[in-house]
């Protein structure tokens, strides 16, 4: 209970000395940080109190690291934004905490609101159906930003349904794998999956159609512990991507890119190779926040995070960045292994395999580990629809934490 | 004014952020090995001795007891029977300091060792329980 206190102080100060620095990245001392400061600290005092008050039995790791995560992303994306716009305002920075405050706000009412998880294990139609409505929809109403076809715009606000969809497969996926299960059940999932996989490939977000891809594989595995299904499973992966690799224009070009960047690095190219500058201009310790040229990558606020991080806080403030997620993932296999019901420890596999894929999808491809796919760093980047998503996947890990 | 200030500023967050990372995976060191000794105390388990061939519990099935639970054919069930000699929520198992099991007043009731159980039945290892046509020991 102590050390838990200490861990909650040590994030206040961390909180307090990210911001403080951020006053004396402009010419002239800028208070403003201090203003995010406070509120933050605020709301995590808040909702832990909260936390430890109503709910004291579940994992408060996956809460405090989360929010750990948050506060150095609202850091990095204030600080970009200091030189992408004209700094009256730090638009993105205070979208971004709103954000964050709607993303606490959501993971307390699943907390308060939510029912027993097994409850809720014998809609997987329903899920699969707005799972699949969700993704079908950019396809029709969807607009083209950034090359993927994967936005939907009402008005000022536009957000990513296949963040969502996310949510909702994995609800699918363990409702249907958490029966005893036949042949045929499989086959039916291997179909929607196959559906949703198509409509991501359409659309041209292929971050995601990875992220899925790995879910389900996971999610199959540990329900049936077969390993002839994973060995499938990469052999159909491996042709899917062959094909596509012939067939879409779009992927031809990432691997090419992939492949020598170098060579495309005025154009298509230009995004990676300001990417693998500013890891590298970081070295050991980085150059320190306000010091270094993040801003030079394009997209560096979301997509890109996590090359701002390396360049400013180093290799070693990357690592711990990489550690904290670790943790993360790890805490969230913990709460699968102690949950009461297969539904429930489905739900939390596929929870801790969709946070850690979508952190080795970026940060392998930032760091051209792996061909590049637009995807956002959980908590970290900048996005209204992946925060919401994480804080409701949050929410019901805590929850099924709690229920033991 | 910002190269010190930063310079300066980046070790000393480095280093918070490393210590609080230090001290999560104390803590789960600390918990870890709390859960462990929990864990030897009690690990008893139902397996399923004898069952129909039709319905949706196999033999040689284990049931780990790590919480209360509830044994029945509604689906909101920890332990879901789908046969017709078994009640929508026929029994539960209480896990205190002792394993009880209590019958939850079902139709064709809940054998301890061969007694039909009508209060709180403490159980222990090697106890058989029957339930419709399913017969559970305990592990």
């Amino acid at each position: 209970m102590e050390l838990e206190k200490k861990v909650l102080h040590s994030i206040y100060f961390v909180t307090f000395f990210l911001f403080f620095n951020l006053c004396f990245i402009t010419e002239k001392i800028d208070l403003v940080p201090l203003i995010f400061c406070l509120s933050s600290i605020i709301l995590i005092a808040y909702s832990n109190f909260i936390i430890r008050k109503f709910y004291p039995r579940g994992d408060k790791f996956l809460f405090l690291i989360s929010v750990l995560l948050c506060q150095i992303g609202i850091v990095m994306i204030y600080r970009l934004d200091i030189k992408t716009k004209n700094f009256e305002i730090p638009r993105y920075a205070l979208k971004q905490m709103t954000w964050f405050t709607i993303g606490i706000t959501i993971f307390m009412i699943i907390l308060f609101i939510a029912p027993k998880m097994i409850r809720i294990s014998r809609y997987k139609y329903v899920y699969i159906f707005i799972a699949l409505s969700l993704l079908m929809s950019t396809l029709f109403i969807g607009k083209e930003i950034k090359g993927s076809k994967n936005w939907i715009v009402i008005g000022a606000f536009s957000f990513q349904p296949s963040e969502i969809a996310k949510f909702f497969i994995i609800l699918y996926l363990a409702s249907a794998l958490s029966k005893q299960i036949n042949k045929r059940d499989i086959i039916e999932t291997v179909v929607f999956t196959f559906f949703a996989i198509g409509f991501l490939v359409l659309e041209k977000d292929l971050g995601a159609a990875l992220i899925f891809f790995g879910i389900y594989l996971v999610m199959l595995y540990i329900a049936t512990s077969d390993a002839k299904y994973v060995g499938l499973g990469l052999l159909a992966f491996s042709l899917g991507g062959l094909l596509s690799y012939f067939i879409f224009n779009h992927v031809r070009i990432r691997v090419q890119i992939w492949l020598n960047p170098w060579k495309y690095k005025l154009d298509k190219g230009y995004q990676i190779c300001q990417s693998l500058f500013a890891i590298a201009s970081g070295g050991l310790f980085g150059r320190g926040l306000g010091l270094g040229y993040p801003y030079l990558i394009p997209l560096a606020i979301n997509d890109f995070i996590f090359s701002a991080i390396a360049e400013e806080f180093g290799l070693i403030g990357a690592s711990a960045l990489i550690i904290l997620y670790f943790l993360l993932v790890y805490r969230g296999l913990r709460t699968a292994i102690y949950s009461k019901d297969n539904f429930s420890q489905l739900v939390a596999v596929g929870i801790s395999s969709m946070l850690a894929f979508q952190v080795f999808v970026v940060i392998g491809g930032v760091t051209k580990m792996i061909p590049m796919t637009g995807i956002t760093l959980p908590f970290v980047s900048y996005g209204g629809s992946s925060m919401l998503l994480n804080f409701l996947s949050l929410g019901v890990l805590y929850k099924i934490s709690e229920g033991r | 004014m910002v190269r010190y200030v930063s310079t300066a500023l980046k070790f000393i967050i480095i280093a918070i952020i490393y210590v609080i990372i230090f001290r999560i995976i104390r803590l789960m060191y600390i918990d870890l090995k709390r859960k462990g000794r929990l864990k030897e105390d009690m690990d008893l388990a139902l397996e399923v001795l004898d069952a129909p061939e039709d319905i949706n519990i196999s033999r040689g099935s284990v049931y780990p007891i790590r919480d209360s639970i509830t044994i029945g054919r509604k689906e909101d069930n920890s332990i879901v029977i789908e046969d017709a000699y078994v009640s929508n929520y026929h029994a539960k198992i209480i896990l205190e300091d002792d394993i009880y099991i209590k019958d939850l007043d079902s139709t064709n009731g809940t054998y301890v060792n061969g007694k039909r159980i009508d209060r709180l039945t403490k159980i222990s290892e090697g106890d058989l329980i029957e339930i419709g046509r399913i017969t559970f020991k305990v592990i």
